[in-house]
């Protein structure tokens, strides 16, 4: 039982960890604005298929770790990050019965949320003005979902994950 | 073992912690200076993260190195002896006149002008968040690193560290909104504060009344008063006055000197002796 909680922890782990550098990773100017949100869509995954694994903790310490990477004020990605997995943890059955089609909506939507309230904090903080390359990753990450639900699937079925 | 309805506290409850929680560092971060010392642990935490995701990046570059031909060697090779030679020059008379003015502040009886202790660093191949312009360099606590000091690059000012950690550091650089730094007009000694846009060739000078000397073409320096930046280093050119007097202030936009946008090698900067105390 404790080898098998063990396990399971050291797997999501790395599949953070993987989405922490691919968060960071540098990009060509061209598509930066397009960078999916690689770290929340891994999160919510988790949060779908095992919510009494990861769940708001797990999201904010996670959120917290790219307030540090990012050099943002501590506690703006980590806030948002802790919403967005509310309402997923919140609805995980309905997602769980969806298509992939209607959940990347969804996930679309969700994420439009996490960066409208990441721009709402920092506004608030430092003077900043709205674009709306600030949405383009919800859109990216929505279509990145569609092939991501299913390696996140696979990947959770390979190493039972539980 | 697998139990639809966890066990623990519900879904709002925790949230409303998660949101308390953020709060709570979110003020100590702004308002307080308590969360340097901390954010020197975090930054050492996830220091292993942001060298692995640079690593692609070395790789390429390294890559590109090994693959580069004899003669473009050469070529590269030939230029750098050229202008070593002409700085080589330049630095001759630079001892001359470093002598002379010691000497003349002597006569004034003003300390002479402290030499500092540099060392280069490495912007690493990271992302930051899209509201800040910022860098990280691959020198932190363990080089005696600080937070507030200056970096420089081969041209002039990049900005100053803003957060240590133990093998890295973050650099705010000049164009940042946030950051503003005291200069002078190299040609006519008028003082200012020229702070970031935002935008990586623009600066504005503040609160600047109307008539005073500014050109188009004026070189902006450091002029030491911040005590953060040391005196006389390049900072920006000015390339736009706007005299319009149904405004308080003279509008007067700057372009900053060093390249900010495309900065690979910096200098971390020490005042004489201030490292040696440091370690």
């Amino acid at each position: 039982m404790i080898k098998l909680f063990r396990s399971s922890w050291w797997f999501i782990t790395i599949s953070v960890l993987i989405a922490l550098v691919l968060s960071i990773m540098p990009l060509p100017l061209e598509i930066k604005a397009w960078r999916p949100d690689w770290l929340a869509m891994v999160i919510i995954y988790w949060t779908i298929a095992l919510p009494h694994r990861v769940n708001i903790g797990t999201a904010w310490v996670v959120g917290f770790m790219l307030d540090i990477l990012l050099g943002t004020v501590l506690g703006i990605h980590a806030f948002a990050m802790a919403l967005v997995v509310f309402v997923t943890a919140s609805n995980f059955q309905k997602l769980r019965n969806f298509s992939v089609w209607q959940q990347a909506a969804l996930i679309g939507v969700f994420l439009l949320l996490y960066h409208m309230v990441i721009f709402w904090l920092n506004r608030f903080l430092v003077q900043i003005n709205f674009s709306l390359d600030l949405l383009y990753p919800a859109f990216t990450s929505a279509l990145i979902w569609i092939w991501l639900f299913p390696v996140m699937r696979g990947y959770r079925r390979r190493f039972k994950v539980r | 073992m697998n139990p639809i309805f966890g066990a623990g506290p519900s879904l709002p409850l925790r949230f409303f912690f998660a949101f308390v929680i953020s709060v709570i560092t979110i003020t100590t971060d702004v308002y307080t200076d308590s969360s340097k010392q901390i954010r020197t642990y975090l930054n050492t935490l996830v220091a292993p993260i942001q060298y692995l995701a640079s690593l692609p990046q070395d790789a390429f570059d390294a890559m590109a190195k090994y693959a580069a031909s004899k003669q473009s060697l050469l070529d590269e090779n030939e230029a750098l002896r050229k202008l070593q030679l002409m700085q080589n020059q330049k630095l001759q008379k630079y001892d001359m006149l470093k002598a002379e003015n010691d000497k003349l502040r002597a006569l004034l009886t003003t300390n002479p002008r402290a030499e500092s202790t540099k060392e280069v660093a490495e912007v690493m191949a990271v992302a930051s968040n899209p509201f800040t312009q910022s860098v990280v360099v691959d020198k932190g606590s363990s080089n005696q690193a600080f937070e507030g000091q200056p970096v420089l690059d081969d041209l002039g000012v990049v900005g100053q560290v803003v957060s240590v950690g133990n093998t890295t550091s973050r650099i705010l650089l000049l164009t940042d909104q946030t950051h503003a730094l005291p200069i002078r007009v190299l040609r006519n000694d008028v003082r200012g504060i020229l702070q970031g846009t935002g935008n990586i060739n623009r600066m504005e000078l503040l609160n600047l009344p109307h008539g005073t000397d500014v050109k188009v073409g004026d070189r902006l320096v450091t002029s030491g008063l911040g005590e953060v930046f040391p005196e006389g280093y390049p900072v920006a050119d000015v390339i736009e006055v706007q005299p319009d007097v149904t405004k308080p202030f003279m509008r007067v936009i700057a372009k900053p000197v060093a390249q900010v946008d495309r900065i690979k090698h910096i200098l971390l900067l020490w005042d004489e002796g201030q490292r040696e105390e440091m370690k």
